[in-house]
């Protein structure tokens, strides 16, 4: 077929034929789904809100079979011994794997604002990691950050430092701060490949929390090389490290299930993949050449700048010529996910409204059909939740007034067969992926044995029961904000301790949700009690949505879990050297002494200003401003005076990063800190410089090697 | 500079005893946080670098002592730091800021720490190693054109774009319209909840 090898007929029949076996199954299932209902809706008055229900109803059943067929196929792949004979790895047998000479590659990680130790830590395991491999020479790291927030930005740049001091990585690992975060990631990472990528064949992306082997590294390379005609591999991370239940739960979720469900889209995507954004590789020549991203029509957050870019950008490779492949089979990649609901559904808020915008790209010409196929499912995956609270809102209604008829889907045997279709399918994939894992020896142990392994199934279904009817609030919300124009307001958590979660924040966050559900759940209980038991599912997860989100966000209830042995993943119990490595290296840097609680909102300006290492380390990284205007020179003054007068809380987050911006304000302010009498600095700062006197006995940075 | 011996008598002419004290302290708390650990050779630069200071404070009394003295230790760090380069036409404070980066970054503090200030300590290897250093933050540009390529959206998306255009240019008509769908869904709410 496509890659290098003979592209041969018999290969483009054989995907030719899977792709019409997977569709065509997909919309027989609709349309029996379809009928189905229709049949049970028919049975009563047919009216507008019959019409209705069934409109929502099609879309929602074409997802479910789409989910079904794809997991049921990939566990055919799974369960094969030859796996699937078109998948990009099998052009790279064992043999050959050894011969085939590297090219130069960038490594590239765009950041925000993120965990500094976590970051710098994962790219010294990768380090350490491809060192092993003999093959280091090929690859060089680029930390790209866009952190708009000052202590992170010293951070960063001290942790740089001393990464590459430590691995004796200068000329190897380099780091660079953009002034102007345009496009944020994917301009972020537009700045690199204008900036240096001509100087490598691939870019290896990845995320703040993303963690590869350097096998696997190696291995993603080597693929790239005899496959001239692949723009962008895709591996399929596994999620590790995660401490909370709601961690935990995903993580020991996409163990079981993901791969399947890679292998099952892998069957009919082949060479037309989606990019998942990191833990991938890319061709960069043609990258440049034809993935840059157009503005979309209209304003944000509709129109404009592409947020979720990935996607764009595999259609765009794909459009030039170039295939995008999934490697599922390749292990070795990994990433973290959120590990509270709040953080989850804040990520769904930014990813709803970029699959949103794909709305103006569905019709853009020149994609291929299965990519636009998937920039049609990128925005379906949102607007079904909206589709199907329409379709309990209008079965409610249809319960109130059809108080003595049937209820959402009828009743009596055509609504049984249709319930328990509809089960079968949400249902059948998990029992049948989960029982596979029971005769897989190796899994189940890893995953703590039979009795443990179905009591985590368990309590992972009834987990994800509950959660469903809060993103489809959810989901639904942020889909009529987006198309409203609105943005979604979040109350801040408060500063707790580690692994406790915040109880006023979600509160304030899900109290609505809770609320609502109490509604709903009352009036139909009063104006129609037989379409109660039909909604108790859903009500039960808005009902019970607070304590859901309090129990799942504990660090303490996750690692109770674990204790217990539920939810393991073998990448747990039989953790990779880089996975252990992370972890023995977080933990020795979870021991460092923390800076005194009131100036950690400003410790990066702390440092800048007052260890000369550290303050030599940002100089030399700031571009010299040579004869700045009279006004600037005012401005910074100005800034400067009151910085020290009245410490840090009397400048704004951009006052503070404009200082730190400029090479004389900060050259200025260390020499004055350090020579100033202590009554003429700000409170603030005569604290600073106390604390700062105790700890300095050991250098201050974020690393602890 | 150069290597002096222990000096244990320190008696400005000007000046009080608390200032000086306290100008000992700055000064002493800014070397350590060179990482200048040997507790000598900590005292002994210190009161070195107030002698200075207070041979120029003799000149000009009313300079605060603590900030004469910082002003001193900072000049002379400066140079040392400076003299650890060969750099032409970058002034003093950027080529001191760059001595400091690549002292640090060939390990100078944790492996010679008592080594700043003295002239003839750093050994040649060392020495060798922090001149030739010229750790970057990013290699060489090589610049690319990243610019993105015409897209046609297609018939649906301009026919939507305009549409979408248009109603943000007519306030009032997009007020109108969100009301109109506002009321119809009430309407429908209406019908629909009637047995």
């Amino acid at each position: 077929m496509i890659y290098r090898h003979p592209f041969t007929p018999a290969m483009v029949e054989r995907l030719e034929r899977r792709r019409g076996a997977y569709f065509s199954t997909v919309f027989i299932l609709t349309i029996v789904g379809t009928l189905l209902m229709a049949d049970i809706l028919l049975t009563g008055d047919f009216g507008v809100l019959e019409v209705y229900l069934l409109l929502v109803f099609i879309p929602l059943f074409y997802n479910l079979s789409s989910a079904m067929v794809t997991a049921l196929v990939g566990l055919y792949v799974v369960v094969r011994k030859r796996g699937n004979p078109l998948s990009v790895i099998k052009t790279l047998p064992d043999a050959a794997e050894a011969q085939t000479p590297l090219a130069s590659t960038a490594i590239v990680m765009p950041i925000y604002n993120e965990d500094v130790t976590r970051v710098f830590e994962g790219l010294r395991v990768i380090f350490r990691s491809l060192e092993k491999t003999g093959e280091l020479a090929a690859f060089d790291f680029f930390v790209l950050s866009d952190s708009d927030d000052s202590t992170k930005w010293i951070e960063e740049e001290t942790a740089w430092m001393e990464l590459c001091r430590q691995l004796k990585a200068f000329g190897r690992i380099f780091y660079r701060k953009r002034r102007q975060a345009i496009n944020r990631k994917s301009g972020n990472l537009a700045d690199f490949c204008r900036r240096w990528g001509k100087r490598y064949r691939y870019m290896v992306v990845l995320d703040a929390d993303s963690l590869m082997s350097g096998e696997t590294l190696v291995k993603m390379v080597r693929l790239m090389e005899v496959n001239p005609s692949v723009g962008i591999l895709q591996t399929s991370p596994r999620l590790v490290n995660g401490e909370t239940i709601f961690a935990r739960v995903f993580q020991f979720a996409s163990r079981v299930y993901g791969p399947v469900f890679s292998a099952g889209i892998n069957y009919w995507q082949v060479g037309e993949a989606t990019y998942w954004g990191h833990n991938a590789v890319i061709r960069l020549a043609p990258f440049i050449e034809n993935c840059a991203l157009p503005d979309l029509p209209g304003k944000e957050p509709f129109g404009g700048r592409i947020l979720s870019h990935d996607f764009v950008e595999a259609a765009l490779m794909r459009r030039a010529g170039y295939f995008v492949c999934l490697a599922p089979e390749i292990d070795g990649s990994f990433e973290e996910g959120p590990p509270t609901l709040l953080d989850h559904l804040k990520r769904d808020r930014r990813w709803c409204q970029g699959n949103l915008q794909h709305l103006w790209l569905l019709w853009a010409k020149g994609w291929s059909p299965i990519h636009r196929l998937m920039l049609a499912h990128g925005v379906l995956s949102y607007v079904t939740s909206l589709l199907w609270f329409l379709f309990l809102m209008f079965g409610t209604f249809r319960g109130f007034t059809h108080t003595g008829g049937p209820v959402i889907a009828g009743e009596g045997l055509k609504s049984a067969v249709l319930f328990g279709v509809t089960a079968l399918m949400l249902f059948g994939p998990k029992a049948l992926i989960a029982a596979r894992v029971c005769f897989d020896r190796e899994q189940l142990e890893a995953s703590g044995g039979l009795v443990r392994f179905l009591l985590s199934i368990v309590f992972e279904t009834l987990f994800f029961m509950l959660m469903a009817p809060i993103l489809m609030i959810y989901h639904s919300k942020f889909v009529l904000l987006t198309i409203l124009g609105q943005g979604v307001r979040w109350a801040t958590q408060q500063r707790k301790a580690a692994g406790e979660a915040d109880w006023r924040e979600i509160i304030l966050n899900f109290g609505g949700v809770t609320m609502f559900g109490l509604i709903w759940g009352i009036s139909c209980l009063i104006v129609a009690p037989r379409l109660f038991p039909w909604l108790l599912p859903v009500l039960a997860g808005l009902w019970f949505c607070v304590p859901f989100a309090i129990f799942t966000g504990s660090a303490y209830a996750g690692a109770r879990a674990r204790a217990l042995g539920l939810f393991l993943t073998p990448e747990e119990t039989q953790p990779t050297w880089v996975i252990k490595q992370l972890a023995d290296n977080l933990g020795k840097a979870a021991q460092r002494i923390r800076p005194h609680p009131s100036l950690l909102q400003d410790y990066g300006l702390l440092l800048a200003l007052l260890d000369p290492y550290i303050n030599a380390i940002h100089l030399s990284l700031l571009r010299l401003r040579r004869n700045p205007p009279p006004e600037a020179r005012e401005y910074f003054q100005e800034l400067r005076e009151r910085l020290l007068a009245q410490g840090p809380d009397s400048l704004a987050a951009k006052e503070k990063t404009a200082l730190l911006f400029d090479h004389d304000s900060v050259n200025w302010l260390h020499d004055q800190l350090w020579s100033s009498a202590s009554a003429s600095l700000a409170p603030w700062w005569q604290l600073a410089i106390r604390q700062y006197n105790v700890v300095t006995a050991e250098p201050v940075t974020p690393l602890y090697r | 500079m150069d290597p002096h011996p222990v000096t244990p008598h320190f008696q400005p002419a000007t000046g009080s005893p608390e200032q000086w004290s306290e100008a000992f302290a700055r000064v002493e708390d800014y070397l350590r946080a060179h990482r200048l650990s040997d507790r000598i050779r900590l005292h002994e630069n210190s009161l070195h670098i107030l002698q200075e200071a207070a041979a120029r404070h003799a000149q000009n009394p009313e300079e605060n002592p603590v900030t004469l003295s910082m002003r001193v230790a900072q000049e002379q760090l400066d140079q040392w730091f400076a003299r650890r380069l060969e750099l032409e036409n970058v002034p003093l404070e950027r080529k001191s800021a760059l001595g400091r980066v690549a002292f640090l970054a060939c390990d100078g503090p944790a492996q010679y720490p008592s080594a700043v200030l003295q002239a003839d300590v750093l050994p040649a290897e060392l020495e060798q190693r922090v001149r030739q250093w010229s750790g970057r933050a990013g290699p060489n540009l090589e610049v690319s054109n990243m610019a993105p390529r015409d897209m046609d959206f297609g018939l649906v998306t301009e026919v939507a774009e305009d549409t979408w255009e248009g109603l943000e240019r007519r306030p009032v008509v997009r007020f109108l319209l969100l009301w109109a769908i506002f009321v119809l869904v009430l309407t429908a709410l209406f019908f629909l909840s009637r047995p």
